[in-house]
C-alpha cells in the first residue's frame, strides 16, 4: 500500500469491502463491472482479494502464534545460575545489566586466586558483528588502562556459545563521601583524596577513555600504607553496556540504561553522547559533594551550600569551613560545573592542574566567563581542523583530499623550514622573540598561544625581516597556510600571495620556492571555491618542480595530486585520473604499498571514481587505504574515521546497504569519541547513517537521526552552505518514504535554494533538486506535475555528467518512465525505461534493486504499451 | 501527574486527550506488560506461545489495584494495554538484533507459512518488525482497521470484547478484521511481489541521490 492517499485508500477499502461480501466465484465478474473504467482499481482490489485469501494461513489469529521462537528466547538470556562455569569462573550472583550485557560477580573456581571479580557477559541476541566489534575494542582500551586508581581488567574470555566476557578486578572499600565523612576529614585531606581520583580520570583521558558514570558508589576508598587509596569502578563499562546510536523512542526501549542523573551534565541528560567534559561535570559535582556535604543546586558555589551538619562531619566550624571554600575552591568548583561544556574544563588533565595549582597557592587558570574561554571555545571548535585538516576536508565533500595533499606540503615545508632555521640563526632569534612575548602561562602548549602568536607574527614578519626574504617567504607561507585550514582564508590569500611575492623577487621566477608559494596561492584560491583562478596557478607550480626537481620529485607528486583533484572537481575526468594514476604509481615505487601517502592517493583516487559513477574501483582503493590507515594510525583516527565514512558512502551508492550502515555508524563512534558532538564531521557522517538507516525501512529512527544531523549542521555551519543542503535532501527522501509528501517538499526546496546559493545552477547537485522535488509529488499522487520536474532534472543532468550510464541519470529516466507509464504514455516510457535497465544492470548487475525496479517498471510499460496498441 | 495519581485519574484524563497523563501512563503500563510478559514466559513450557489476553488483564488488575474505573475507561485502558503488548513483542525483535541485520521490510522475504519449527528467532523477529511496520503504515491510511488489529492480534481480544470496547457491531468488527489483516499481509508482500496495489499507488521515489559526502 506505498504512496496510497487516503482517499484512495478509502476508495479501494471500500470496493473490497463489497467484494468479500460476495461469494468468491462471483468477485471477478463483480469487481469488472464496479472498477469500471479505473483498471487501475481493479488490480488492486484483486491483489487485496489475493492477500486475504494467504493472510489466514501467514498471519493467523494472534501475533504471538507467529514468533514462538522468539518469545521463547526472550527470556533465555535470563540470569546465569549461581554456580555456572565460564572457563575458571564460577558465577556467584548479579551485579548489574544493561541493554547490551550482564555483569555478574564472580570467583576462581580453580582457586588461583580468591578475591571476587566481575564478569561481564554480553547478553544473547545482543552478539552481532557490530557489537562483537566494539567490545573486543572496548577490551583493548580497557587492557591499556594500568593506574593505580583503576580498577583492572584481569581477563577475557568466551562462553560456551561463543559470547565474549571481560572479567575486572572488583575493588574493596567505601564508596568515596562515605569515607571521607567516617573519618571526619577537614577540606584539605578531602582536596587530597579529590586530586587522586581526577590523576585516575585524566590518566585515561589521556589514553581517550571516558568513564561516562561517575559517582561516588563507582569510586571506592580503602586504607593502604600510603593514606587513602581511591579505586575506580567499571572505567567505560558503561559504554559497554549501553546500546550507542540507539535513536529508538524510549516508549519502545524502556530497558535502556538510566543514566546517574545527579551526576550527570546537563548535554549528557539531553541526550548528548558523553565526552571527557562530561566526566568532567560528573568530578565537579563529586568534589561539590565532598566540600559541602550537598549536591550542586542552581549554580551556587559550594561555599554557599554548606550546613552545620555538613561542617561538624568536616570538624569545623560552618563559617571556618564557608571562608575555607570561598575564593579559588568556590571557583575551581564551579568550572568543573559550567552548564556549556565549552566553558568547562576540557579534561581531567585541566581540573587536576588547577588542583595542584589551588594545594600550591598558585593562581587558577579557572576565570569563569573571561575572554580567555570564549577564544578558547573558537580555537577548540577549530582545533581539529588544525590539528587533521578537518575544515580542508569539509570544503572537499567530505574527502580529505586536499587537506592532506596540504598536510604533506606542510610537513615538508616544515623540513625544509628545519634546515634553514639551522643555517639562519636571524630565524631562529626571530620565533625565540616571539615566544619571550609570551607569557609563561600562555607557553604551556595552550592552543590560544599559538592563535595569539599567529597575529603578533604576520605583523612581525612583515616589520622584522624585510631584509631577509628567504625565511621572510616562508614564514609567510607557513602563516598563510595555518590561516587557510583556521578557515580564515582572506589572511591566508594575502599571506599566500605575500609569500609569493617576495620569493618572485628574491630568487627570480623558476626557482622552487616559488612554485611552492604558486601551489599555496591555488590552494586557498580552491578552497574559497575559486576553481577558475586556482587551475592555471596550479599548473604552473606542476611546470616549475617538473623542470627544476624532476619528474618523480616528492614536491612534484604534490603537484601532480593537486591538479588531478581540482580537476576531479571539475569534471576533467580523463586527465584528473591520468594525474592521479601517475601519482599512486610513483607513492607505490617510493614507500611501497602501506604508507599514508599511498592510502592518500587512493582515497583521492576513489573520490574521482565516485564522480564518474565508477563505484566498484572506488571501494577496491577504499579498502586498500582503509587497511593501510588502520595499520599506520590505530584506533580511532579522524583519517581511519573519513575513509569509514567514505566506504559508507560507496557502499550506499552500490545498494550494500548492510555493510554502509556498519560503516557510518563505526565512522560516527569514532567521531564523536575524537571530536566530540559539535562538530561538522559528526553533522554530516550522522546524517549519512540516517539517510542509509531509512533507504533500510527503518522510518522512524531515520527521522529521529535525521533531525538530530539538521540541527547539528545549522549550528556547526554558520552560513547556507552545501552540508546543509545535503542533510535536507536526505531528510526529505526519508520523509517521502514516509509519504509526508508536503514536509518533503519543504525540505527539498530549501536544499535547492543553499545548493543555488553555493554550488551554483549547473551543478549536478542542484540538478538533482528537481528530480527530489518530482518524487514529493509522485509521493502525493500528482503524477502530471511530477513530470515537468523530472523532466527538467533530467536534462540538466545530461549537461552536466558526461557519463551517459551515470546512476543519477539512469535514477532520473527510470523515475520518468514510470511517471509517464502512469500517466498513460507507455510508449514513450519504455525507451527511457530501457536504457535506465541497461544502465543499472551495467554498473550494478542483475540483481540489484535498481535494476530490478527498473525492470519491473520496464515490463509494466511495454505491457500497457501492448495493450493500447 | 505524579507517580502517585491514581491509574483511574490517568485513564480518564488521558481518554480526554490529556497528553500529559498519557505520559504518565504509558510507562507504568509498558514496563508492568513487560514484566508480566517476561514472567509468564519464564514459566511457560517451549512450544507455548504467550498468552496476551491474560497478560492483558493482569496489566488491568495490578494498575487498577482497589480502583473501578468507568466503563469507557476500561475500554480505553485495554486499548493501551494492546499497544504495549504489540511494543514489548517489538522490544523483543529488537533486542535479537533483527533490525539491526536487516530486518524489517524492504529485507525480509515474507513467506507464507507460519513454522513453528526449524526457524530461528531472528527470522521471527525481523517477521514480527515487518507487521509492526506494516501496521504502522495501516494506521496512517485507516487508524480504525489499526486498533482493530492491535486489539486483536496483539491484545488477544475475541471479536465480541473489540466490539463492546469500541462500541461497534460484532459483523462490523469481524469485517473490519479480515479486510486489516490482508492489506496487512498485502503491504507486507508486496515488496516482493510487485503486484497491483503498489502499481496504482505510485513508484517509489528515485532512489539513492548524489547526496553524499
Amino acid at each position: 500500500m506505498p504512496l496510497l492517499t487516503p482517499d484512495r485508500w478509502s476508495e479501494i477499502d471500500a470496493l473490497f469491502e463489497q467484494a468479500l461480501e460476495r461469494p468468491p466465484d462471483e468477485r471477478s465478474a463483480f469487481l469488472r463491472v464496479a472498477a469500471g473504467a479505473d483498471p487501475a482499481l481493479y488490480h488492486a482490489v484483486t491483489g487485496l482479494l489475493a492477500a486475504d485469501a494467504r493472510a489466514e494461513a501467514a498471519l493467523g489469529e494472534s501475533a504471538t502464534a507467529l514468533v514462538p521462537t522468539l518469545l521463547r528466547d526472550a527470556h533465555a538470556d535470563d540470569d546465569l545460575p549461581d554456580g555456572t562455569r565460564l572457563g575458571p569462573y564460577e558465577i556467584a550472583g548479579r551485579l548489574g545489566a544493561g541493554g547490551m550485557g550482564v555483569v555478574y560477580r564472580a570467583v576462581r573456581a580453580d582457586g588461583a586466586f580468591e578475591k571476587a571479580v566481575a564478569l561481564k557477559l554480553v547478553k544473547r541476541g545482543m552478539d552481532t558483528d557490530e557489537v562483537l566489534r566494539r567490545f573486543r575494542y572496548e577490551r583493548q582500551i580497557l587492557a591499556g588502562l594500568d593506574h593505580p586508581g583503576i580498577a583492572r581488567l584481569l581477563d577475557a574470555g568466551a562462553a560456551p556459545d561463543g559470547r565474549p566476557y571481560l572479567v575486572m578486578e572488583v575493588a574493596d572499600g567505601e564508596p568515596l563521601t562515605a569515607y571521607a565523612d567516617a573519618r571526619r576529614l577537614g577540606p584539605d585531606a578531602r582536596l587530597a583524596l579529590f586530586e587522586r581520583v581526577a590523576g585516575a580520570v585524566a590518566y585515561a583521558h589521556r589514553r581517550g577513555v571516558v568513564h561516562r558514570d561517575l559517582k561516588p558508589s563507582n569510586i571506592l576508598v580503602a586504607d593502604s600504607d600510603d593514606g587513602p587509596a581511591a579505586k575506580l569502578l567499571d572505567f567505560g563499562i558503561a559504554r559497554l553496556l549501553d546500546a550507542p546510536d540507539d535513536a529508538d523512542a524510549p516508549l519502545t526501549r524502556p530497558d535502556v540504561r538510566v543514566l546517574t542523573p545527579e551526576y550527570a551534565a546537563p548535554e549528557q541528560r539531553a541526550g548528548a553522547p558523553p565526552t571527557t567534559a562530561t566526566d568532567v561535570y560528573a568530578l565537579g559535582v563529586l568534589l561539590h559533594e565532598l566540600l559541602a556535604g550537598a549536591r550542586p543546586a542552581d549554580g551556587r558555589p559550594p561555599s554557599a551550600a554548606v550546613t552545620p551538619a555538613a561542617a561538624e562531619r568536616r570538624g569545623l566550624a560552618p563559617e571556618r569551613l564557608r571562608r575555607r571554600l570561598r575564593g579559588d575552591p568556590d571557583t575551581l568548583v564551579l568550572a568543573a560545573l559550567h552548564p556549556d561544556p565549552d566553558r568547562r574544563y576540557t579534561s581531567a588533565e585541566a581540573l587536576l592542574d588547577d588542583l595542584w595549582r589551588l594545594r600550591d597557592g598558585r593562581p587558577l587558570r579557572a576565570r569563569p566567563d573571561s575572554t580567555r574561554y570564549r577564544v578558547g571555545r573558537f580555537v577548540r571548535r577549530h582545533r581539529a581542523g588544525v590539528a587533521v585538516g578537518a575544515l580542508a576536508a569539509v570544503l572537499l565533500v567530505g574527502f580529505v583530499v586536499s587537506l592532506v595533499v596540504q598536510q604533506r606540503a606542510t610537513a615538508r615545508e616544515r623540513d625544509r623550514a628545519e634546515r634553514e632555521l639551522a643555517q639562519k640563526t636571524e630565524v631562529t632569534a626571530f620565533l625565540a622573540d616571539l615566544f619571550a612575548g609570551a607569557t609563561p602561562e600562555e607557553a604551556r602548549g595552550d592552543t590560544l598561544t599559538a592563535f595569539d602568536l599567529l597575529a603578533r607574527g604576520a605583523d612581525r614578519v612583515e616589520a622584522d625581516l624585510a631584509d631577509q626574504p628567504a625565511v621572510q617567504g616562508l614564514l609567510f607561507a607557513q602563516l598563510g597556510d595555518i590561516y587557510d585550514r583556521l578557515g580564515d582564508t582572506d589572511r591566508a590569500l594575502a599571506l599566500a600571495r605575500r609569500s609569493l611575492a617576495v620569493r618572485e623577487a628574491h630568487f627570480g621566477a623558476r626557482h622552487p620556492d616559488v612554485a611552492a608559494s604558486l601551489n599555496l596561492v591555488a590552494t586557498v584560491l580552491e578552497n574559497r571555491g575559486d576553481l577558475d583562478a586556482a587551475e592555471p596557478l596550479y599548473r604552473r607550480a606542476l611546470a616549475l618542480r617538473t623542470a627544476a626537481l624532476g619528474a618523480d620529485a616528492p614536491e612534484t607528486t604534490e603537484s601532480v595530486l593537486n591538479l588531478g583533484l581540482l580537476l576531479t572537481q571539475r569534471g576533467a575526468y580523463d586527465e584528473a585520473e591520468t594525474l592521479l594514476l601517475r601519482a599512486l604509481a610513483t607513492d607505490r615505487a617510493r614507500h611501497g604499498d602501506a604508507h599514508e601517502d599511498v592510502a592518500t592517493t587512493r582515497n583521492n583516487l576513489a573520490f574521482l571514481y565516485y564522480h564518474q559513477g565508477r563505484y566498484r574501483e572506488g571501494v577496491a582503493h577504499l579498502r586498500e587505504a582503509l587497511a593501510v590507515r588502520r595499520a599506520v594510525y590505530g584506533e580511532p583516527h579522524p583519517r581511519v574515521a573519513v575513509t569509514l565514512n567514505n566506504l559508507g558512502v560507496f557502499e550506499r551508492r552500490q545498494g550494500a546497504l548492510e555493510a554502509s550502515e556498519g560503516h557510518f555508524r563505526e565512522a560516527l563512534a569514532m567521531y564523536r569519541r575524537l571530536l566530540g558532538e559539535e562538530h561538522a564531521d559528526v553533522a554530516s557522517t550522522l546524517s549519512n547513517l540516517a539517510g542509509v538507516v531509512g533507504a533500510r525501512g527503518r522510518l522512524a529512527e531515520a527521522e529521529a537521526m535525521h533531525r538530530e544531523a539538521l540541527v547539528l549542521t545549522r549550528r556547526v555551519h554558520a552560513e547556507p552552505h552545501p552540508e546543509l543542503a545535503d542533510a535536507l535532501t536526505k531528510y526529505g527522501e526519508t520523509l517521502v518514504a514516509m509519504r509526508r509528501a508536503a514536509d518533503a517538499e519543504t525540505a527539498f526546496r530549501e536544499a535547492l535554494a543553499i545548493n543555488e546559493a553555493t554550488r551554483g545552477a549547473d551543478n549536478p547537485r542542484t540538478a538533482l533538486g528537481q528530480c527530489h522535488l518530482g518524487a514529493a509529488a509522485v509521493a502525493r499522487g500528482a503524477d502530471g506535475a511530477a513530470e515537468p520536474l523530472v523532466r527538467s532534472c533530467l536534462a540538466a543532468l545530461e549537461t552536466a555528467l558526461d557519463d551517459d550510464g551515470h546512476d543519477d541519470l539512469a535514477q532520473a529516466r527510470s523515475d520518468l518512465g514510470a511517471v509517464l507509464t502512469r500517466l498513460g504514455r507507455a510508449t514513450e516510457a519504455v525507451p527511457l525505461l530501457t536504457r535506465a535497465e541497461a544502465a543499472f544492470r551495467a554498473t550494478h548487475g542483475a540483481d540489484d534493486a535498481r535494476t530490478r525496479e527498473t525492470a519491473a517498471r520496464l515490463a509494466r510499460a511495454r505491457s500497457s504499451a501492448g495493450r493500447a496498441g | 501527574m505524579s507517580a502517585a495519581t491514581p491509574t483511574t485519574v490517568l485513564l480518564q484524563s488521558a481518554r480526554a486527550g490529556d497528553r500529559a497523563a498519557l505520559d504518565a501512563l504509558w510507562p507504568r503500563l509498558y514496563a508492568d506488560v513487560r514484566q508480566i510478559a517476561h514472567a509468564r514466559l519464564r514459566r511457560h513450557r517451549p512450544g507455548e506461545t504467550l498468552n496476551t489476553t491474560a497478560v492483558v488483564h493482569e496489566a488491568y488488575l495490578k494498575l487498577t489495584a482497589g480502583e473501578t474505573p468507568a466503563v469507557a475507561d476500561r475500554a480505553h485502558f485495554y486499548a493501551l494495554a494492546a499497544r504495549a503488548v504489540r511494543f514489548v513483542l517489538v522490544g523483543y525483535a529488537r533486542e535479537r538484533g533483527a533490525d539491526k541485520r536487516g530486518g524489517g521490510r524492504p529485507d525480509v522475504p515474507f513467506d507464507e507459512r507460519v513454522a513453528t519449527d526449524g526457524r530461528d528467532a531472528e527470522a521471527e523477529a525481523a517477521r514480527l518488525l515487518s507487521v509492526h511496520d506494516a501496521l504502522e503504515r495501516l494506521a496512517r491510511l485507516s487508524p480504525r482497521l489499526a486498533e482493530v488489529v492491535e486489539l486483536r492480534y496483539f491484545g488477544g481480544m475475541e471479536h465480541a470484547e473489540i466490539a463492546e470496547v469500541t462500541g461497534r457491531s460484532l459483523p462490523t468488527v469481524k469485517r473490519d478484521w479480515t479486510r486489516a489483516r490482508a492489506w496487512l499481509f498485502h503491504a507486507m508482500t508486496d515488496g516482493t511481489d510487485g503486484d497491483a496495489v503498489a502499481d496504482a499507488a505510485g513508484e517509489p521515489p528515485p532512489d539513492d541521490s548524489a547526496n553524499e559526502r
